[in-house]
């Protein structure tokens, strides 16, 4: 079988690089390679994850940066192309905010503390790549470790996040940032790119916590190989 | 070529809750006893540069504040700028 071939970007100060490349590579098939910051093409791969972690310092604001580094550059481009999924994962969906791939934006989280805890949440929708293989209304539990995860977008941009069914995880039971709609994970138009605060990476090993977070990366990969081979 | 100060002042949109703003006054409050309200927090950032007329000089300090020091999705900004004299 070829493998899929996974981007990890890394920026300086991204420090979840090495834990999503690690969960991937657990997976049947899936060869995750780290690719830095300075690199101008993503072409060979069949997706791309970015991590977690603080680039730049969060310097500016969180993922403002990265947003103009080559690599985002690269990603806008495969982007456009539809070269295959894109998961951005906490600093992730901050960068791919601010590069304009996601809607809306991450503001400082509304009570001003970090928050690092275990995270329920609920699985919006089942329709996309990434969450199909989740039972309707599944609670899954991806840990969070950000100071800005607010998540904010306009009510017109909002209003057609629902309508086109793009909010696909929220958080169960207390809101844990001031997210709009409790607001933890959007989808791309084309709802082949997400982002989400939360960490699926750290909760992707069953007996290392409930393992919900591969079923996640597994649907990422399977659909990066339909993708790419058919 | 003509030398310019530019200063851009950028705070979170007032819809925007801002979580460090209500903090501190808070803390002000509690700790100065006095009152303290409507309180934002912002950033400033001021450096030189050079363009060939104020227009120019104008449309560099819009374009910097809203496209790299601001996200206009979450964030306002206000930008001045001023002539720096030769001597100085």
């Amino acid at each position: 079988m070829t493998p899929v071939r996974v981007a990890v970007l890394v920026f300086p100060g991204s420090n979840n690089d090495v834990d999503a490349q690690l969960a991937l590579n657990r997976l049947d098939g899936c060869e995750a390679s780290l690719v830095w910051h300075t690199e101008t093409s993503l072409q060979g791969y069949d997706a791309v994850v970015v991590p977690g972690g603080f680039s730049y310092g969060d310097t500016l604001r969180a993922g403002a940066i990265a947003r103009f580094s080559p690599v985002v550059g690269a990603l806008q481009a495969f982007a456009k192309n539809d070269q295959g999924p894109i998961l951005g994962i906490c600093n992730g969906f901050q960068i791919l905010c601010e590069a304009e791939l996601l809607p809306g934006a991450l503001a400082p989280n509304a009570h001003a503390h970090y928050v690092c805890q275990h995270q329920h949440l609920t699985v919006a929708t089942q329709n996309c790549l990434f969450t199909n293989g989740y039972q309707p209304e599944y609670t899954v539990d991806f840990p969070i470790g950000h100071g800005s995860g607010c998540y904010v977008v306009d009510d017109a941009t909002l209003a057609t996040l629902k309508a086109e069914d793009r909010i696909a995880f929220t958080y169960f039971g207390e809101n844990p940032n001031g997210s709009v709609a409790n607001i933890a994970g959007v989808l791309s138009k084309n709802r082949r790119i997400l982002g989400l605060m939360p960490h699926p990476e750290r909760n992707a090993r069953p007996g290392f916590g409930t393992g919900d977070g591969r079923e996640l990366l597994e649907s990422f990969v399977h659909a990066a190989r339909e993708r790419a081979h058919g | 070529m003509q030398r310019f100060r530019a200063c851009v002042q950028v705070a979170l949109k007032k819809k925007v809750f801002d979580g460090q703003a209500h903090l501190i006054e808070t803390l002000v409050q509690k700790q100065a006893q006095a009152s303290a309200e409507s309180l934002r927090v912002t950033r400033n950032y001021e450096w030189e540069f050079e363009a060939s007329d104020a227009q120019e000089a104008e449309a560099q300090v819009q374009s910097i504040g809203s496209r790299i020091l601001s996200n206009p999705q979450l964030e306002d900004f206000t930008a001045t700028f001023e002539p720096v004299e030769a001597s100085q």
